[in-house]
């Protein structure tokens, strides 16, 4: 017996991990597949469930020429944030930290200095610093990346430490740091509101409340 | 006569005011607004069921429409959308446009120049 339930999941499960829809994207086309699987049906009597869901996901196409389609439609705000958020990691990493005498060095000069030395202890600590961001690549590609949510929360907490101790510099030290430093706090926060958007995107992966 | 159907770049462009129209009559989800062009069309404006999607999500994002989740009876979730302020104002604009290039078009065609 045709379980139609257990091939939506199924088709369900393919699209989000051959394409960069988001869950509730998902859930829009899976609404939209299993309306079109009761009207092949309604058109063709002599149809089975099974024949018609078939009619219907050739229908809806590709996970690929899904996510291609609504590629066109534009970016989530979500994934624009990510990857604004490591754009401007990236170009932090060859901005100066500082900005007095001897801390106009950048933070890629000092990964450089690291492998050189090399300095393992130090090239771990930046490896464990950046982990969450590093984590976030996997999510600009995939709809639905594993533990993707605990993710939010020590990115959260970086984004907020590393602002605090450039304001206590500030404040305390009355050092004024570079653009560099400045710029990789902002890269954290940017990409850490990106995180905690597409979680909000998520909701349709918990049940449904009363379900 | 054999009917011949909407090109797509026509299908593309007439996309925005089908939707914003066919949301004047109240809110609604994807799949009947396919069909309702479908059916208002007797099948020449044909949407693939992959396209209307990101049609949808543009003019939402534009603030266009508004879309909200619901529960349906079978307990699957639904998005149901409506036409915003501005999206009337957009569909007043669309229309007017739209009515232009018919008019032309049909004194060029009513003078039998073709």
């Amino acid at each position: 017996m045709f379980d139609l339930d257990g091939a939506v999941s199924a088709w369900r499960r393919r699209v989000e991990l051959a394409s960069s829809l988001s869950p509730r994207e998902v859930d829009e086309l899976e609404d939209h597949l299993i309306a079109r699987v009761d009207l092949e049906m309604e058109l063709d009597r002599s149809l089975t469930r099974e024949r018609a869901f078939r009619v219907a996901t050739r229908q809806m196409g590709e996970a690929t020429a899904l996510s291609r389609e609504f590629t066109k439609a534009g970016m989530p705000r979500w994934r624009v944030l990510l990857a604004t958020g490591w754009a401007m990691f990236m170009v932090s990493l060859f901005l100066p930290i500082g900005t007095g005498r001897g801390m106009t060095v950048s933070m890629a000069e000092l990964i450089w200095e690291s492998i050189a030395m090399p300095d393992v202890p130090g090239l771990v600590l930046f490896a464990l610093l950046n982990a969450p961001m590093f984590l976030t690549l996997r999510t600009l590609r995939r709809a639905r990346p594993k533990g993707f949510r605990w993710l939010r929360w020590p990115f959260a907490i970086q984004a907020a430490g590393v602002t605090l101790v450039g304001i206590a510099n500030v404040v305390v030290n009355g050092a004024v740091l570079g653009i560099g430093y400045w710029g990789y706090a902002a890269s954290l926060a940017c990409a850490t509101l990106g995180i905690w958007l597409r979680e909000s995107r998520r909701t349709s992966l918990r049940p449904l409340p009363g379900a | 006569m054999t009917k011949s159907k909407a090109s797509k770049d026509l299908v593309a462009a007439s996309s925005r005011p089908m939707v914003l129209s066919i949301l004047t009559a109240g809110e609604n989800y994807g799949y009947e607004i396919l069909k309702q062009v479908w059916a208002l069309s007797g099948g020449q404006v044909q949407w693939s069921d992959g396209m209307l999607y990101p049609v949808l999500h543009r003019l939402e994002r534009d603030g266009l429409i508004k879309g909200r989740w619901t529960l349906t009876e079978a307990g699957r979730r639904r998005k149901y959308y409506r036409l915003t302020e501005k999206g009337k104002r957009q569909l007043a604009s669309d229309r007017e446009s739209w009515l232009a290039v018919h008019g032309t078009l049909e004194l060029l065609w009513g003078g039998n120049r073709v």
